[in-house]
């Protein structure tokens, strides 16, 4: 895996850490307001498990307008993307 | 309505191609095709990298505005009032049939024949998935 390739798969999570620090609100606390496990949420900080459409707008209900679905799931799109155009399939 | 299909159908007309010919080109099936441009069928991150060599389009717009329709689908669900009774209403025998048959259909769709909300849609495949098993 290259470094670009590292930095493309961080990027959706990358805005959800960012988010949560804007909150001030734990990946634990994020979990339990969304129903989700503390590590299904460090999955998709790491960009390690795919947001849903569901899952992305209720995330977006807990952060609080800092995080919109809209960029959650644009974000993966392109990371997606990356792996599409460079032969590697997406989980 | 799906403004990804339309557009994806506008792009195929003015392509001066058949869908079966952009099918081709693009390595799918000619019936996906047909389904994706009346929104029928999800047009998966694959095909659209194909779909943008064949066509006058880039995978990105295609993929943005299937995500803005599927996000308008899933706001309408959740603003619903009736969208707790409707994700945890009991599963009858009919709808189980009606999932097994309609396998491949996005499961906005199906959430909407059947008055369920697509997580519940999705979260009861696992479950007859699991049971199949």
């Amino acid at each position: 895996m290259t470094t670009e390739k590292r930095y493309e798969l961080q990027r959706m999570g990358a805005l959800l850490v960012q988010a949560l620090k804007e909150v001030g609100m734990s990946q634990a606390e994020l979990g339990r307001q969304v129903g989700m496990s503390h590590a299904q949420i460090n999955n998709f900080c790491r960009g390690r498990r795919k947001v849903g459409v569901e899952t992305a707008l209720y995330l977006e209900r807990a952060l609080k307008g800092h995080l919109t679905a809209e960029s959650i799931l644009i974000s993966q799109v392109h990371d997606e993307l990356y792996d599409a155009r460079h032969g590697e399939v997406a989980q | 309505m799906s403004a990804a299909g339309d557009m994806l159908a506008r792009a195929v007309k003015n392509s001066g191609m058949s869908q079966a010919a952009v099918a081709r080109t693009a390595g799918v099936d000619s019936s996906n095709i047909t389904k994706m441009c009346r929104g029928q069928q999800n047009i998966p991150v694959i095909v659209a990298v194909k779909l943008e060599k064949a066509l006058d389009l880039t995978a990105e717009s295609l993929l943005v505005t299937q995500l803005y329709d599927q996000i308008r689908d899933y706001r309408e669900d959740l603003l619903d009032e009736s969208f707790e009774a409707r994700s945890h209403r009991r599963w009858t025998e009919e709808e189980d049939s009606y999932l097994i048959e309609h396998v491949g259909a996005t499961h906005v769709e199906i959430a909407r024949h059947l008055d369920r909300t697509p997580a519940a849609v999705a979260g009861r495949y696992r479950t007859l998935r699991l049971a199949i098993r």
